[in-house]
């Protein structure tokens, strides 16, 4: 799942939509993963173990640009806390990442960033840049 | 003299309230089973992803690598001596291997930091550290550190439980401990030190405790069933390959571990006792082994008779041994671990038939 999440990335990246076949697999692996997590009634949750995975579905599912896909990753983004668990325990930015996808299908394609930076939360690209300049400033301190 | 009571009391609680809102105390079931350390209990009610614990500097940074003891020795000669104190009262076992409370694996342990801490020393001579601290500090590192080498005051002191309830994230150095649902007063805190393999079974989970931690785990989740010590079946546990249409629906004759697989709701088998699983589990690898090699021949004929040249259809099978020692009452389990390389794609698709219905082997691979 990760191999494939990891390609659908670099589809977009490339301004391309992820397939929807693999898209589909994974969101059926996805759904598997949820029932096993859960069925170990840890304490911590499921979300530590998936939470990269549900993000990266729900991404992707809103990479494909239609109403009824971006709510489907809004009903992937419900599911648990993600959005406490991406401010406690996720890297800084996350969790504007998280409010991005749950509230694309609120507009209208084509006014994604106008509206998104526009809210309190700005646009999840505008915060993964962020995320890569900071991840590049480490490595130049390490370098 | 009940108003002297009072009045102490009130006083405990404003001092306990304006302090962290955990403390330290001797715990009676702790880190590695020893009695006489010191675990981390909540001091007052703690809500969901509070912040229980946060230290910005670690008492000791090493460096990991191949010279990782020396690393040790030199991170411990630049500590001044209240810093270097500090360290020494983290947890570690007694030096004395004849006392009678120390448990196997922490004699491992101290055989090991003996050894290490002899090397060091003879290697570098100026090391003003004496053997003794050595073998304490290296010790100390064993038990305490966590990913990166960071040894904290506090933080060092959690315990850790299959079924934890903080979390720890760590950012440049400062460690961050978050309850990870509510916590009441006078409960433990713990966390875990398995990283993605708390979600395993307790073979694995054991296993990578002993060898990484020095300790056997007892705690409730380790005492009872759980989902993970099931032998997954293809329907109800999550799985990596993604087979392509044709080879999914391929008719290839596996025997899926699930016995109730037509039947069960939950697909599973589900052991009551570990020996019942390890016994199950011994089946199905003997079954798959021979299924792999059975079929794989077949493959390899079937391919070998085609056009393609001998060397690219060469299936390269090895089967490689490698005794993984899981000390269930310190009985090394052996655990077979294959290594495949197909150059074919039929086989590789079969293999990866055989290996969705052995899905929780492949978690063994990364220890």
């Amino acid at each position: 799942m990760d191999r494939s999440l990891s390609s659908f990335n670099a589809a977009m990246l490339l301004g391309q939509l992820p397939p929807f076949d693999e898209l589909a697999e994974s969101c059926d692996s996805l759904e598997r993963l949820w029932s096993f997590a859960n069925g170990f009634n840890l304490k911590i949750g499921s979300l530590p173990l998936i939470f990269n995975q549900n993000l990266g579905v729900a991404r992707s599912l809103v990479a494909l640009g239609d109403d009824k896909s971006k709510k489907y990753a809004a009903e992937w983004i419900g599911r648990g806390d993600m959005k406490g668990h991406a401010l406690a325990f996720e890297s800084q930015g996350m969790d504007k990442v998280v409010h991005a996808i749950e509230t694309a299908w609120h507009h209208k394609t084509g006014e994604n960033l106008e509206l998104n930076s526009a809210n309190k939360y700005g646009d999840a690209m505008e915060v993964e840049d962020e995320l890569d300049d900071l991840r590049g400033k480490k490595k130049r301190v390490k370098s | 003299m009940p108003l002297l009571l009072d009045i102490t009391n009130c006083l405990l609680r404003l001092t306990r309230d304006r302090q962290d809102p955990w403390m330290m105390m001797e715990t009676k079931v702790l880190k590695n089973g020893q009695n006489g350390a010191q675990g981390a209990f909540a001091a007052k009610s703690i809500s969901k992803y509070e912040i229980i614990c946060q230290e910005k500097y670690p008492l000791l940074k090493v460096e990991s690598g191949d010279n990782l003891y020396s690393n040790i020795a030199k991170a411990a000669a630049g500590l001044d001596s209240a810093s270097q104190d500090a360290v020494l009262r983290l947890y570690h076992p007694s030096l004395d291997l004849s006392s009678s409370n120390v448990v196997r694996e922490e004699m491992i342990a101290v055989h090991r930091a003996k050894l290490e801490a002899k090397k060091v020393l003879e290697k570098d001579t100026s090391c003003t550290i004496s053997s003794d601290i050595l073998t304490r500090l290296i010790l100390i590192y064993l038990f305490n550190a966590f990913e990166g080498g960071l040894i904290y005051k506090k933080a060092s002191r959690y315990n850790h439980s299959c079924d934890p309830n903080c979390i720890y994230t760590i950012h440049d150095d400062t460690i961050t401990i978050r309850a990870a649902c509510d916590i009441v007063d006078g409960e433990e805190l713990t966390i875990s030190y398995l990283g993605i393999l708390l979600w395993s079974d307790i073979s694995v989970r054991r296993a990578k405790l002993q060898k990484d931690k020095y300790f056997t785990c007892n705690c409730t989740r380790c005492q009872g069933d759980d989902i993970a010590s099931a032998i997954p079946c293809v329907k109800c546990h999550p799985r990596d390959a993604i087979l392509s249409e044709d080879i999914q629906w391929e008719e290839v004759p596996v025997t899926y571990s699930c016995i109730d697989y037509n039947t069960s709701s939950c697909r599973c088998i589900k052991s009551s006792t570990s020996s019942e699983f390890n016994s199950i589990l011994k089946d199905v690898m003997q079954k798959v082994h021979k299924n792999v090699i059975e079929r794989i021949s077949e493959r390899h004929v079937q391919d070998s008779s085609n056009s393609a040249s001998a060397d690219e259809m060469d299936i390269n099978l090895e089967i490689d041994e490698q005794l993984f020692q899981v000390r269930n009452g310190f009985t090394p389990y052996k655990y077979t671990i294959l290594n495949y390389s197909f150059p074919s794609k039929t086989s590789r698709c079969l293999f990866r038939c055989l290996a969705r219905s052995i899905g929780r082997l492949i978690l063994c691979y990364d220890l």
